[in-house]
């Protein structure tokens, strides 16, 4: 069973993907206050990661601000304390920006980041 | 419009943005001329200044210009109270000062700290932005009477 958050003008489409384990982030991600946005999704993965054994984080983000970023940073090592996680980290090949985020994420995270240039 | 030698290649005045893909793509076509991965630095800038300015305005509209010179420019202008533009103007003294290494390791740390800043910041909207701009950020508070001065930051990108 599927859930999705849709997208706003200033927060990404996700869908949590129940039977695959996979949460997808596509979109932008530059709300003004990340963690009072995302408090309905933090109780649904914290409902999720408890009949979890593995999970796949896969990201698709044209921009982040620096307040997402940290978000995320805290949503990604709070999810890796709980489950096997792993990271896909999608870019366009021409993106440094989100390219080189990705990888500082990888090195400060030690998961596994596959990273996918399209 | 013109001012002085610069062409404005976009303009907002306001106290909020109603749209944000609207904004983020009129930058984008006005800054067409420039490879991508510019392009996106300096909307990637312009959105963190333009969220801190409307977040700690104290009154009045935020103001934002991008114009093409000898490089790209993008100012940013709000008010604030006395109290706030001093704490920003410390803040961002001590960045301005730091080598682009440390401040790399800064918000490393801050990323990694368990503080949250202000209203869910990270404290890494200044730095992401010197970073971006190779350090061509400046500061500049003009007292505008007894209990306000006006805040500009100024970043100045170059043509790619």
């Amino acid at each position: 069973m599927n859930k999705i958050f849709e997208a706003s003008d200033r927060t990404p489409e996700i869908c949590i993907d129940t039977k695959n384990a996979k949460i997808l982030f596509t979109g932008v991600m530059i709300p003004e206050n990340p963690v009072e946005h995302f408090a309905e999704l933090n109780m649904e993965l914290a409902d999720l990661c408890k009949n979890m054994s593995d999970l796949t984080l896969e990201f698709d983000l044209e921009y982040f601000n620096t307040g997402s970023a940290k978000y995320l940073y805290e949503l990604i090592k709070k999810l890796a304390a709980q489950v096997k996680l792993s990271i896909i980290w999608i870019y366009e090949a021409d993106d440094e920006d989100i390219y080189e985020t990705g990888k500082e994420y990888e090195k400060l995270t030690g998961l596994p980041f596959e990273f996918v240039a399209k | 419009m013109s001012t002085d030698n610069n062409k404005i290649l976009f303009h907002f005045e306001g106290q909020e943005i109603k749209s944000y893909s609207n904004f983020i793509s009129e930058i984008d076509s006005a800054l067409l001329v420039l490879k991508k991965s510019k392009r996106k630095s300096i909307i990637i800038c312009t959105i963190e200044l333009i969220q801190n300015a409307l977040k700690y305005r104290c009154c009045g509209n935020v103001r934002l210009t991008i114009s093409k010179g000898k490089n790209i420019e993008v100012n940013v202008y709000n008010n604030s109270d006395l109290q706030q533009s001093k704490r920003l103007e410390r803040h961002f003294d001590r960045i301005e000062k730091t080598g682009i290494a440390k401040l790399k390791e800064m918000s490393r740390q801050n990323l990694d700290s368990p503080e949250i800043t202000g209203q869910s910041g990270a404290g890494n909207g200044l730095i992401k932005c010197i970073l971006k701009s190779e350090k061509r950020m400046q500061l500049l508070i003009n007292n505008i009477n007894g209990s306000k001065n006006q805040i500009n930051f100024k970043i100045n990108f170059e043509y790619e």
